[in-house]
């Protein structure tokens, strides 16, 4: 027998823990076909969790959707987050069948899928396959055209690494209130003027010309593209020096004609000069989205703005 | 456990399991961590372990009606010890599933015992996964006779006509209501989509992404 050519396959042994979670989320359902599915989708959600344990894989088990009863009541899905990398699909199968479902609702937004097969006692769940696209048009594959979990380990690899977008310098934002800007750093007019689709922005959208003209405020922008999308996404951020000893400091995402929603799942952060998330935002079907704080000079932040795996993180001292 | 497989001739043999697990083991510790090469080789050496059909089972006979329980819990905290501390583990000294059945019959079963049949507060608080904030919410509160029906009408009484506004941006006739009560009703994404002329995709996206923003909106509304 030879050991090496296997298929590269997971067991992962089910727990009491595990089920009695799945059964308490389960009971929500009155629908004995609806619980039945909620109740396999939360063993798929935490066998794959626990295989992520295994491989050192970072997640958030507990925001997936498989906790919610309004959402298992409306859709099919069992998503887990993979911690800054975006979510997979955790595909339920009976153990003795070659076809998987994946329902339509559940393929939106998805790094990839996996196929977890369930036996009947729900002691073992074993992960089966991979894919990172669903080729086929419907809600039904064939376990023979995925791939195993090697190139799910491959695909994590490259998300992981893919190059975060580190700006090296660190942005000395009280030089900007001397009127000296870093370069890249643009004013708002010069950000836009490139752009002829929506020339008029600056003057008649929701940002009033006067607050850009306030002295004591400045604003300064940079755009940021991410692979794959036409647009670039607007960073910005405004200065209000009023008060001497604090500076308060608005930082904001847009799309440049502040009118397109931004990219579902976008996500900004304010990281604190340790680099831990001290405030975060997720764009959900939004145009702007706009985080106000405040600092004194010398004091460090940086701020994340990601989509997916890939992000851009920019440093800032006071 | 020291039974070895009889021994083939040693010029074409294939190599048994002893060799390739001490060999996946090395190659899992000669591999940086967090790499392909020491997931894959993690994956494969757990796999192999679990299938072997050579991992001990201790105290057989003993804890009649949990005695599976225990054991999963323990091999739970077996495969994720292994993966965690594979370098721990010296190719020198033993075989891999020696080493393997030495920590499952010393250290893990006997770890994973209280788990089960111990405290019941203990189980939930030393657990690997912990119970996740909405299930916690959920479970202090009394729930309505039927949380699924109260989740239906929710979407039927539309308090605040948010679903009924939510629509296509071309087509603003076709809302998130209209989509979720003809889903509800059992009806298939493709029958919806031939009928209302428009793609799959664009309705099964725009339902799910109408959901996620919704859910919050629906929690409040059951839970008052």
């Amino acid at each position: 027998m030879n050991y090496s050519h296997h298929e590269l396959t997971f067991n992962v042994p089910i727990t009491q823990l595990m089920r009695s979670q799945a059964e308490h989320v389960s009971q929500c359902q009155d629908d004995s076909h609806k619980s039945r599915q909620v109740y396999r989708n939360v063993l798929a959600v935490l066998a794959v969790n626990y295989y992520c344990q295994c491989m050192g894989i970072e997640t958030s088990v507990e925001s997936s959707t498989v906790w919610d009863p309004a959402l298992q009541f409306f859709a099919n899905s069992a998503d887990l987050e993979l911690k800054n990398l975006g979510r997979v699909e955790c595909c339920a199968m009976m153990n003795n069948q070659t076809k998987i479902m994946v329902s339509r609702e559940a393929q939106y937004d998805k790094l990839g899928y996996i196929a977890v097969a369930l036996d009947d006692d729900s002691k073992e769940a074993i992960l089966r396959g991979f894919s990172e696209n669903l080729v086929e048009d419907g809600d039904l594959f064939s376990l023979q055209n995925w791939d195993d979990l090697d190139l799910f380990l491959l695909k994590v690899e490259e998300w992981e690494n893919q190059p975060s977008m580190v700006s090296s310098q660190v942005t000395q934002l009280s030089q900007w209130l001397r009127g000296w800007v870093d370069a890249g750093w643009q004013s708002l007019e010069a950000l836009v003027a490139p752009e002829q689709q929506a020339p008029a922005w600056v003057v008649r959208g929701p940002m009033k010309s006067q607050e850009i003209s306030q002295d004591s405020v400045i604003k300064r922008g940079k755009l940021l593209h991410f692979e794959g999308m036409d647009e670039a996404i607007a960073l910005l951020i405004s200065l209000d020096s009023e008060i001497a000893q604090e500076m308060d400091i608005s930082v904001e995402i847009q799309s440049l004609d502040r009118r397109t929603e931004l990219p579902l799942n976008l996500e900004i952060s304010i990281l604190n000069d340790e680099g831990q998330v001290v405030m975060q935002a997720l764009a959900k079907s939004t145009e702007h989205i706009k985080l106000n704080f405040s600092g004194q000079p010398q004091e460090e932040f940086g701020v994340k703005v990601a989509l997916g795996p890939v992000s851009f993180l920019e440093h800032f001292v006071i | 456990m020291e039974d070895r497989d009889i021994q083939q001739p040693s010029d074409d043999r294939v190599p048994d399991l002893d060799e390739v697990l001490r060999g996946l083991a090395l190659e899992a510790q000669n591999s940086p961590p967090g790499s392909r090469q020491r997931r894959r080789a993690l994956t494969r050496l757990v796999q192999l372990t679990r299938t072997s059909g050579r991992l001990c089972r201790p105290y057989l006979g003993q804890f009649p009606h949990v005695y599976d329980e225990i054991y999963n819990e323990a091999l739970q905290l077996l495969f994720i010890y292994i993966c965690d501390r594979i370098d721990a583990y010296n190719p020198q000294r033993s075989p891999f599933l020696r080493w393997v059945n030495f920590l499952l019959q010393r250290r893990f079963f006997n770890q994973a015992i209280p788990k089960i049949i111990g405290d019941r507060r203990e189980v939930s608080s030393n657990s690997l996964t912990p119970l996740p904030r909405v299930q916690q919410q959920l479970s202090t509160k009394v729930l309505p006779p039927s949380l699924s029906e109260a989740i239906a009408q929710c979407l039927r009484e539309d308090p605040d006509g948010l679903f009924e506004r939510r629509s296509l941006r071309q087509m603003p006739e076709i809302t998130f209501k209209r989509i979720a009560i003809r889903r509800l009703n059992g009806e298939s994404w493709k029958s919806i989509s031939v009928d209302l002329g428009v793609g799959i995709s664009t309705l099964s996206d725009f339902y799910q992404r109408s959901l996620s923003e919704f859910s919050e909106f629906i929690k409040d509304y059951v839970q008052t």
